[in-house]
């Protein structure tokens, strides 16, 4: 049966056993009959209550009580697979399953998340991968790693997320925006890193470990996870989880990409409590990995990156190796979470939550005299964030109201780099107050926030003659949100969410001044322009995004869909735009400004499952985006181009091996046909024109082929998943637009991956 | 089972014993002021001093004092104008140095890369002025450097040399440009007469 925490039958609720699904009748029960022995995947969905998952093994009649957690995060979402629709926010969310996250184990989670129609990745190569929703990216996106807001340098466009895909079970992309909740990082959408409940579990002690192995890089990564209960009380639950990696250097149709491997090591563990008025969650993970960037995409001046992009293929290509040599980062992320929440009887329930971080971001260059073991970039980044908030959920309206406060800290290490920083030691509050109200009617659902911010900046900056100044900044900004969901039958639902927020430009593109070494490239902030500093702060002003989103939703039997369409228009949008070029000693360089302008996004994406029998089934992504410079009348730079994307996919029972399955897929991804002018690079100094340029036309169509089989095997108790996936098969030679070593190589050539997944569980 | 349990549970007061200091830790912010960035890698001056046989030195000298952005950098030729002046059928020896002049007293990059000569190469390209420049160095392992050179001019012309430092750590092979990335890039203007 199923009930919720206080006990209570749930009647209605979605049951899945494998593919098989019921619903529970008025006294919350369910059936399945005529079962075979064997291991099962069990799981239950209720809209307003938390996704159950688990592993069951059969034997003779089983009988299994459920007992369903009330969604706290109010962001229940629908899952593209799901058969059922559940409801919550007024907002587009597409969230991976445990299930889908499992086709994408051993990527990082820029990578993975390329697996959402309307999410795609700026890449530095194989290994780093920024996500993108809708074309922004950056400061302009939130990551909430476990209801923590993750921060780290997201400004810089080597800078990918710094956690470990293997601490979630579910990854949820808010493709609206949501600042209301969040604040001004979460204008271009929000990344909801979910691990698994540390409750809700039917075992006293269990775990899971995952291998992979990859051909292309010769990856290899291993992850293991032990979850149980402390004997003493049932409330009391704890996990532990790590993760191993190591990659050497990639390869493409033609050649080895040297100095491309990764090391990774991570860790995490948290610790609750929960009984039924009150919960505690401690939580603290580490993330540390080294990642080599493409030895070739490091240039000097205009005259070296000519000759790169003109070369065809990279300058420096070694045989394979694990070695990871300069240029390469180093990158520390340790995290610590505290959360307490409180029910308060006819009020709702009180949440308290401490977030802790600590960012260490060490960038190590070809450097000369003996300087290679110093790092060029040396930052610390120091957070501490609280958020507090009272929901309160009713049955025919909900909502919450909370305030939120953010301390951060910068400090380079210029002692140990001999080198002026790209950003200066800055030190930021900033603080907010927001409410969301919901309320359902009918057959509508309506949602409307509101939230106040001030930020307070205050920067530590050095004058080009090393005269230390402290400019303070004071912002105050506002944002809103309206949405509407009308469900117009069981199996279909629309939604139409417009929001508007504002946020004052980051530290990075109010000071930044430096060189991109791969770009020949100097780049300097709003109030840095010719490397002065400006005083006079009237120029800057807030990007305003107005984004509205409308996606229609289909979760019918035989289809399930999503189709998305969006207009994301953005006053005061920071970009950078190419003013001059300039002679030093070691040549000429491009220089670029950060500036303001008027901006348009839009575009639509379509995610399509088509079950065509009860064993094949079909699987569609499509998505567009638009970029515009209104005020200039340019295109934006690194908008992703047009992607389809077409699979079938036929599962069975194949004698002992349950959910056998084979399936492939083919991405196709078009040509950006709106990318900036080209200019060469020796052509730089002479170049006059207003536009934003790129150093390279953006490259052609291609078409990849990817394949995947596996299954499982019962293991006693538990079971065993393999599979084998494919990708590139055809070995095609292509570069990504949004891929910025595609000025230099080529991208990744045919690579298999081989996983293994075991999960294992006790009840003593 | 129990022994087990105890262990797990005294580690798990550990670590979270840890992650508690590790908050306090993180709570402890510096106020201090930043110091200045030292740069140690910067060149500012590179001068060229071409020695005929039996005469008197020419220099031509690229200067950026303040680095990228700023001031522009400027080029002073001892024989004065906007061009070296060299007699025409005359040989010179020339020499290059470095110097990082933002630091005081100013800082000698050139034993930087005598130290490092295995990983550098200086590329002189001349344009239009009839000048042979030909390696008067080598590295351990037998490669031209070319902080030393001997330019041996011809007849009377204009034009322009442009002195280039790759810097190839594991790849240099001696040709030009070679692999690598430029550290300096200058051109400088010449009379032939």
């Amino acid at each position: 049966m199923v009930r919720d925490t206080e006990g209570n039958p749930l009647p209605g609720a979605t049951v899945m056993l494998n593919d098989d699904g019921t619903t529970s009748d008025a006294q919350g029960f369910f059936i399945f009959k005529n079962l075979c022995a064997g291991s099962y995947t069990l799981s239950v969905k209720f809209v307003g209550y938390v996704f159950y998952e688990t592993a069951i093994r059969l034997n003779k009649n089983h009988q299994v009580t459920i007992a369903l957690r009330e969604d706290v995060t109010e962001l229940s979402s629908i899952e593209i697979t799901g058969q059922a629709l559940a409801s919550g926010i007024s907002n587009t969310t597409v969230s991976l399953s445990s299930h889908d996250l499992e086709h994408q184990h051993g990527k990082s989670l820029g990578e993975s998340l390329k697996a959402i129609a309307g999410v795609s990745a700026l890449q530095a190569g194989p290994a780093i991968f920024k996500p993108v929703i809708h074309g922004l990216h950056s400061q302009r996106i939130l990551i909430l790693n476990n209801g923590i807001r993750q921060e780290g340098q997201q400004w810089g466009i080597e800078h990918a997320p710094e956690i470990d895909p293997f601490i979630a079970s579910e990854i949820t992309v808010v493709k609206g925006a949501e600042a209301v909740r969040y604040g001004a990082d979460a204008v271009g959408g929000v990344i909801i890193i979910n691990p698994p409940s540390l409750h809700n579990k039917t075992h006293s002690f269990g775990g899971e470990i995952n291998t992979g192995f990859m051909t292309n890089s010769g990856m290899g990564v291993v992850s293991g996870m032990l979850e149980g209960e402390l004997k003493k009380s049932e409330q009391w639950s704890w996990r532990l989880q790590g993760t191993a990696k190591r990659a050497g250097d990639f390869k493409t149709r033609d050649y080895v990409l040297s100095n491309t491997g990764v090391r990774e090591l991570d860790f995490s563990g948290s610790l609750g409590y929960k009984d039924n008025d009150r919960s505690m969650e401690i939580y603290m993970s580490s993330f540390n990995s080294e990642i080599g960037i493409l030895r070739a995409a490091h240039t000097g001046n205009v005259d070296d990156l000519q000759t790169s992009i003109e070369s065809g293929s990279p300058w420096y290509i070694n045989p394979f190796s694990y070695d990871i040599n300069n240029p390469k980062q180093k990158i520390n992320h340790q995290l610590l979470k505290v959360q307490l929440s409180q029910k308060i009887k006819e009020v709702g329930e009180l949440k308290v939550l401490y977030g802790g971080q600590y960012n260490q971001r060490r960038e190590f260059d070809i450097r000369r005299g003996g300087r290679n073991e110093k790092p060029a970039l040396f930052m610390k980044l120091f957070t501490n964030v609280l958020d507090v908030s009272l929901d309160h959920n009713h049955p025919r309206h909900s909502g919450s109201i909370g305030i939120n406060a953010t301390y951060k800290q910068n400090i380079n290490e210029t002692g140990e780099t001999g080198i002026r920083p790209m950003i200066p030691d800055y030190r930021l509050f900033s603080s907010g107050i927001f409410f969301i109200e919901k309320a359902r009617r009918k057959n509508w659902l309506l949602e409307a926030g509101g939230r106040y911010d001030y930020q307070h900046l205050n920067v530590l900056a050095f004058t080009r003659t090393n005269d230390l100044v402290k400019p303070a900044f004071n912002f105050h900004y506002v944002s809103g949100s309206v949405g509407a969901t009308y469900y117009i039958n069981q199996q279909a639902r629309i939604n139409t969410h417009l929001g508007v927020s504002s946020r004052p430009p980051h530290v990075s593109e109010l000071y930044s001044e430096g060189l991109h070494h791969g770009t020949a490239a100097i780049e300097e902030g709003l109030m840095r322009p010719n490397g002065d500093l400006l005083t006079e702060q009237s120029k800057i002003k807030k990007e305003v995004s107005t984004k509205w989103i409308t996606t229609l939703q289909l979760g019918g039997e035989r289809l399930s869909a999503d189709f998305s369409v969006y207009v994301n228009s953005i006053n005061n949008y920071v970009f950078l735009r190419p003013i001059d070029s300039r002679l030093t000693i070691r040549g000429y360089f491009s220089v670029w400004q950060y500036e303001q302008t008027n901006a348009l996004l839009s575009g639509a994406d379509v995610s399509l499952k088509w079950f065509l029998t009860k064993k094949l089934t079909y699987n569609g992504k499509f998505s567009y985006i638009r970029g515009e410079d209104v005020t200039r009348n340019d295109v934006l730079i690194f908008i992703p181009p047009v992607t389809l994307e077409n699979g079938l996919r036929y599962t069975t029972n194949l004698g002992k091996l349950n959910d056998f399955f084979v399936g492939a897929s083919v991405p196709v991804v078009f040509k950006q046909t709106r990318a900036p002018v080209t200019v060469s690079p020796r052509d730089i100094p002479h170049y006059t024109g207003e536009h934003v340029f790129d150093i390279a036309p953006a490259p052609e169509r291609y078409t990849l082929v990817n394949i995947e089989t596996g299954f499982k095997i019962p293991v006693k108790e538990n079971s065993l998943s393999i599979s084998l996936a494919g990708e590139n098969l055809g070995n095609v030679r292509y570069r990504n637009y949004m891929n910025r070593l595609r000025y230099f190589a080529d991208d990744t050539g045919r690579t298999f991956i081989i996983r293994l997944n075991y999960n294992f569980h006790s009840h003593n | 089972m129990s022994t087990q349990h105890t262990l797990v549970s005294r580690w798990l007061s550990r670590f979270f014993l840890s992650t508690f200091l590790v908050a306090t830790l993180l709570l402890v912010s510096c106020g201090d002021d930043p110091e200045p960035a030292h740069e140690e890698e910067l060149i500012t001056t590179l001068t060229v001093t071409l020695t005929p046989t039996g005469g008197a030195p020419i220099t031509m000298t690229f200067k950026d004092l303040d680095g990228d952005g700023g001031g522009a950098p400027e080029y002073i030729y001892s024989s004065g104008g906007n061009a070296a002046v060299l007699s025409a059928s005359t040989t010179y020896t020339a020499t290059i140095t470095l110097l990082n002049e933002s630091e005081n007293p100013a800082e000698d990059i050139t034993e930087e890369i005598e130290e490092e000569a295995d990983e550098h190469l200086f590329c002189f390209t001349p344009t239009g002025a009839n000048i042979g420049i030909a390696y008067d160095d080598e590295d351990d392992n037998g490669l031209p450097v070319g902080l030393t050179t001997t330019w041996t001019c011809g007849d009377a012309g204009t034009g322009t040399v442009k002195i280039v430092l790759r810097h190839q750590p594991g790849t240099k092979t001696g040709a030009c440009p070679g692999p690598g990335e430029s550290d300096i890039e200058v051109t400088f203007n010449v009379s032939i007469q």
